[in-house]
């Protein structure tokens, strides 16, 4: 184990009290077909959208998505840095981080893969909005934190940062709104999944392991083109097909919201 | 990532030839290049496999050693993927340069194969708490000639399957203490389960159609593109979109489709050279394989 | 405004004759501080702390870990100070910064020399497992002094913490939990750090904002506790003050300490 200089040292292993713990695995949903936050299925949870949290950055915005709360801010254009070559599109540098108290298990300060996957879809997912050739020679900064993950972070991490780049000016065809759905069995999607509700492999019989499974879609909602699209889980394909269909739905929802949340911070601009 | 580098007549005409359904190549749209698959190549793995398809070459070593189970899954094993891309395959690959691409192929194979219809993690256990089997794959990129994910996931299945576990057996020590016993036969083995192991099929849009196995040159042309694992059933086992572009909502439905019907397809052809490679057909359908 | 950004030291001095500063506030007057705690469920403890535009958020999570053979039984406890890019453009991703590091170390000094806690009640079973806390703190916005918004949101997380009972099974030696008790810490202490910086060899002023650290030199943080003692000092860059200014900043210090003492007061009733 090599010591981290810069960081004060830490125990080698430790483990979350959870681990040693009883638990018994719930059903998602109860007899009165209700999930455990008292939602209905179909139901969406609230969501907050906030933008110019950090006076620093360019752009900024938080998003509250039940309890899950991700706060993100952009940086540039600016120019990029030495080595790389010279590119007449400009490059979207993309930073996705769980704070380590974010999750039920503590995250290490350095990015796994988990993190990595994410900070890649999230890249793919505003590459397709950001007008990049307007940005010759240089590139925008985009950094995401999870303070707290309560599931749902990938699609609550796209919207706020798209919310951030138009937070910042930048040039985008349209903006990003991104929603998931937890496939339990073939007829239900739970919408806004929360932790609990998110998909672990391993948490599952092998019986009912089938059609179950997680789906989140980035969309633009304005164009009406998906940015991104990533599911885990063994799934019939019609079943994977309704639950994109069901997260298109819930992203186009959420251009209202995101819409007014960037008009009401315009209104303050100009008085 | 490597990429190859056309002027844009070169890419119009790629576009326009996929628009007739006739590619450079003389292939349809949903033609496969030709494969190339051999097993058991590597003397000192538990199970490898070499993949040529079209111009790109890879190589799979599983290697499998005991383990601690993790804490929140006592008595599982797991997989462990590594990507390698060769400075050999493209002068990029030097240094980090191979980074975007290794790790991409690396999560999509650990998203899909974390899952229990995927791959019986259970029988990996060996003492519950105590011991595991730890599955180390990796994978070694040869040549880039486009679509590395498909061919890496078709070499990575045929390496499973061609991974044989020796067969320990447990007897009780001292102590209380439980003793673990290598085979003395090289031979005694176990194979793993792979009847379920998907394959990733990628799906790219270019124009407004999708192409599978698409070659370097195609896969310049083409800004999205679907990464979908198929099992043999024709279940999805996790989709991924790559590259910066977009999609119709309407053609990630038709992509799915295709992906699932051509993944089947796949699936058949494989299955039917893993047993001639394995040469052991007659045992497979003794043992209700197919 | 505009001049304030190209010509900062001249602006600033027009400024300070009139005994004010850009933002209005007075020399020896800090930022509005606002203190919100348990907001993040997943962790075990938080709390958020807004000094004027700073905003530093501090999260502990308790783990259970085998003692070090020194201390058999005690507990452990892990500050960290990330000024992560996200916060100004002054950081970059990566290792942490300097500047974080100072913090990290300041934080863990502060630990160490005025116990909050007690580290032998983390002890579940000596020799064999105690509680590890690690108390992680993000900056999310940077505009100077994140220093004492860092102590006020240590603090208040810890205050904050609460943990989940364990016992030891005799035979087996394995730990249970049960989550549904939990129970919180007796902190000790209420340290609270002011920090000053001089400008232009003669002003005084006291929470410096990102653009007042830009043009200074350095500066002195002092930490008092409840019963309005000094405990702990320290200086940072090339930064000299007369004994007489010093004195006034530790009078000032432990006034403000007492206001934010109610802070913490008020956030743990």
């Amino acid at each position: 184990m090599p010591t981290d200089s810069r960081r004060l040292p830490v125990p080698e292993v430790s483990h979350s009290p959870e681990l040693f713990c009883s638990s018994d695995p719930t059903s998602l949903i109860n007899d009165d077909s209700l999930r455990k936050d008292g939602r209905n299925p179909e139901e969406i949870a609230g969501i907050f959208m906030q933008c110019g949290t950090v006076s620093q950055a360019k752009g900024s915005s938080f998003c509250e998505l039940h309890k899950t709360k991700v706060i993100c801010s952009v940086y540039g254009p600016k120019d990029v840095e030495q080595k790389e070559d010279f590119q007449m599109i400009g490059k979207l540098k993309c930073d996705f981080k769980f704070a380590p108290f974010s999750c039920h298990k503590r995250r290490g300060h350095i990015a796994d893969l988990e993190e990595s996957e994410l900070c890649e879809v999230l890249t793919q997912a505003l590459s397709s909005s950001v007008c990049l050739h307007r940005y010759p020679k240089s590139q925008i900064e985009v950094y995401v934190i999870v303070l707290e993950n309560n599931g749902s972070a990938l699609a609550a991490a796209i919207t706020a940062a798209s919310l951030a780049l138009a937070d910042a000016c930048i040039e985008q065809y349209d903006i990003v709104a991104a929603a998931s759905v937890r496939v339990f069995g073939k007829e239900n999607f739970l919408r806004d999944p929360t932790f609990h509700e998110e998909y672990f492999p391993h948490q599952l019989s092998k019986k009912n392991d089938f059609n179950n499974g997680v789906v989140t879609v980035a969309l633009m909602p304005t164009l009406n083109q998906v940015c991104g699209v990533l599911s885990e889980g063994c799934m019939e394909s019609s079943v994977l097909q309704e639950a994109i269909q069901t997260c298109t739905e819930e992203a186009q929802n959420l251009y209202a919201p995101l819409r007014k949340c960037l008009t009401s911070n315009l209104g303050d601009i100009n008085v | 990532m490597a990429k190859a580098i056309l002027g844009d007549s070169e890419k119009w005409f790629i576009v326009h030839g996929v628009q007739d359904d006739f590619r450079t190549d003389g292939r349809s749209c949903e033609n496969y290049r030709h494969i190339e698959l051999e097993t058991g190549i590597l003397s000192n793995t538990h199970g490898s496999a070499r993949i040529r398809l079209g111009s790109s070459e890879l190589l799979v070593g599983v290697k499998v050693e005991l383990g601690t189970p993790k804490p929140q899954r006592i008595n599982e094993g797991w997989l462990e993927f590594h990507v390698d891309c060769s400075p050999n395959a493209h002068p990029v690959f030097q240094g980090r340069g191979g980074k975007e691409l290794s790790d991409n192929i690396c999560s999509m194979l650990t998203r899909v194969y974390r899952n229990n219809t995927v791959m019986d993690l259970e029988a990996l256990g060996v003492i519950p708490q105590k011991h595991c089997w730890v599955v180390h794959v990796d994978v070694l990129i040869l040549e880039c000639g486009g679509n590395l994910i498909d061919a890496a996931s078709i070499a990575v299945k045929a390496a499973l399957y061609n991974t044989g576990i020796p067969n320990i057996s447990l007897t009780d020590g001292d102590e209380g203490e439980v003793e673990i016993n290598l085979p003395d036969d090289p031979e005694d083995v176990k194979h793993l389960k792979t009847i379920n192991c998907p394959v990733l099929v990628t799906l790219s849009k270019i124009g407004n159609r999708h192409i599978v196995d698409a070659t370097d040159e195609e896969e310049c042309c083409c800004s999205a593109s679907l990464v979908m694992g198929v099992t043999r059933r024709g279940h999805t086992v996790g989709v991924r979109k790559m590259g910066g572009g977009s999609l119709d909502p309407e053609s990630v439905t038709e992509m799915i489709d295709s992906g699932k019907k051509i993944g089947r397809q796949l699936h058949i052809s494989l299955d039917k050279l893993l047993k001639i490679e394995a040469g052991m057909s007659e045992d497979i359908k003794q043992t209700g394989y197919l | 405004m505009e001049l304030l950004n190209l010509q900062p030291v001249e602006s600033y001095k027009t400024f300070l004759k009139e005994n004010i500063r850009p933002d209005g506030r007075e020399l020896m007057e800090t930022r509005q501080t606002v203190l919100n705690v348990g907001s993040i469920s997943t962790a075990d403890g938080s709390a958020l702390v807004k000094l004027g535009e700073t905003m530093v958020i501090c999260g502990v999570k308790a783990e259970l870990t085998i003692p070090s053979a020194e201390d058999p039984g005690k507990g452990i406890v892990v500050p960290n100070m990330e000024m992560s890019a996200l916060c100004s453009s002054h950081f970059k991703p990566g290792p942490p910064s300097e500047q974080a590091q100072v913090i990290t170390k300041f934080l863990d000094n502060l630990l160490k020399s005025c116990t909050v806690i007690d580290t032998a009640d983390l002890c579940v079973m000596k020799d064999k497992l105690v509680w590890v806390l690690y108390c992680d703190l993000i900056c999310l916005n940077y505009d100077g002094n994140a220093l004492d918004a860092s102590v006020l949101a240590l603090i208040a997380a810890l205050q904050n913490v609460k943990i989940p009972e364990v016992t030891v099974d005799d035979e087996s030696g394995l730990p249970h939990t049960n989550m549904e008790v939990k129970k919180a810490f007796a902190t000790r202490g209420m340290p609270c750090a002011t920090t000053f910086t001089v400008f232009d060899g003669s002003h005084i002023i006291a929470d410096p904002t990102l653009k007042e650290e830009d043009i200074t030199e350095g500066n002195i943080t002092v930490v008092t506790d409840e019963h309005d003692n000094l405990i702990y000092v320290q200086r940072q860059g090339g930064l000299a003050m007369p004994e007489a200014e010093m004195q006034k900043c530790v009078k000032r210090a432990v006034e403000h300490g007492s206001e934010m003492r109610k802070l913490y007061l008020a956030v743990a009733s």
